[in-house]
């Protein structure tokens, strides 16, 4: 997301930039036509303008719907957590004999959010951890994972990822799902007194 | 920098949203001769046929600036948010810079005789690059160093990291 953001802008700051830059050299006559008095909107472009109606309206119209709806893309894009990223859809099971499936047989839905939230809980009970957040995007079935966990800036970190690694493992191994890579952010705090776990 | 380009791009699709709806809306009464709902199109484009190039050399100067800073702003290279910790199997461990510098500093500050320890952590290939701005007597410079050795090891493991200490003012040993 960052780093499609920078190239947009950077791709906006260029130009911007040769506008302001196309406009002052026009000014100082650069282009061969002495146009420093000429006017930023010349007649013979509005009179191309007018012999196009109502059709250059139309086109105007349609270039606005496109833009109106990148606008929106962009706005809804910069809203979502995990830098655009697809927010992971319910985890669902379906009821089966072994060697048969009968899709009548009813089916057990179990909430991205309480998979994502009993996470953070469990990774708040490992040793060093102050507070967690995690979110999972794109399939349910192989999701993506990502942490922040604020921690103890005391704490050992090597025994802490390993006993992070664990907690994730027993996720995977209770909803039947391996997270397909995990992104793991620690911010160091310091504490204090430290917790017993 | 990620922070402002996030509210930048969201201050762009909003009026990229509102202006793009609006003209719309302005083309949609236009071809059913309803007349200007918002936008004074005729009066816009009766005052940029009475504008020269010369009257409107300011607004092109400040275009053409504001783009250069923005692209300049876009193009250089910010020191990364995260710096890596490790990468195991399928999981990618990384500590926020910023909580790292601040560990460094107070942990300098409380741990050594230098005062005022402020951290720069800067990530490349394989070491972290660390800069601690302190101070703090010549003679204590070395036990700095050694100090924030220590607790960098402890955190990103041996043989991680390459520290400089750079007095800022010296500090006189009482």
């Amino acid at each position: 997301m960052d780093r499609r953001n920078r190239v947009r802008l950077a791709l906006l700051g260029l130009l911007l930039l040769a506008f302001g830059v196309a406009g002052l050299l026009a000014r100082a006559d650069v282009f061969g036509a002495p146009a420093a008095s000429s006017a930023v909107l010349p007649e013979g472009l509005v009179a191309r303008w007018d012999r196009y109606d109502p059709w250059n309206l139309v086109a105007v119209g349609i270039v606005a719907l496109l833009l109106a709806w990148y606008g929106w893309r962009l706005v809804r894009a910069q809203l979502r957590r995990g830098g655009g990223r697809a927010q992971m859809g319910d985890l669902e099971y379906r009821a089966a004999e072994p060697g048969r499936q009968d899709a009548d047989r009813g089916r057990t839905t179990v909430r991205a959010a309480a998979i994502s939230h009993s996470t953070e809980a469990a990774l708040e009970r490992v040793r060093g951890v102050e507070r967690a957040v995690v979110g999972l995007f794109g399939s349910p079935y192989e999701p993506e994972l990502r942490a922040r966990l604020d921690v103890n800036a005391n704490a050992d970190l090597t025994q802490l990822r390993h006993n992070v690694s664990a907690v994730l493992e027993r996720l995977a191994t209770t909803t039947g799902m391996p997270p397909r890579s995990a992104d793991i952010t620690l911010r160091l705090i310091e504490r204090r007194q430290s917790r017993v776990s | 920098m990620r922070a402002f380009n996030r509210v930048l791009s969201l201050l762009l699709g909003l009026a990229l949203l509102a202006g793009g709806l609006l003209v719309a809306a302005e083309v949609a009464a236009a071809l059913l001769d309803r007349g200007e709902l918002v936008i004074p199109a005729r009066r816009w484009a009766d005052a940029l046929r009475a504008t020269t190039f010369t009257d409107a050399r300011v607004v092109f100067g400040v275009v053409a600036a504001v783009g250069l800073v923005l692209f300049v702003a876009e193009a250089r290279r910010w020191p990364k948010r995260r710096v890596p910790l490790a990468d195991d199997q399928q999981r990618s461990w990384w500590l926020l810079r910023r909580s790292l510098e601040q560990y460094l500093g107070r942990v300098v500050t409380t741990g050594t005789a230098a005062t005022g320890a402020r951290a720069r952590v800067r990530p490349r290939r394989r070491r972290l690059q660390v800069r601690l701005d302190a101070d703090v007597a010549p003679t204590a410079k070395p036990a700095v160093e050694q100090h924030a050795a220590q607790v960098l090891e402890q955190l990103i493991g041996p043989d991680r990291s390459e520290i400089r200490v750079r007095i800022r003012r010296l500090e006189r040993v009482a």
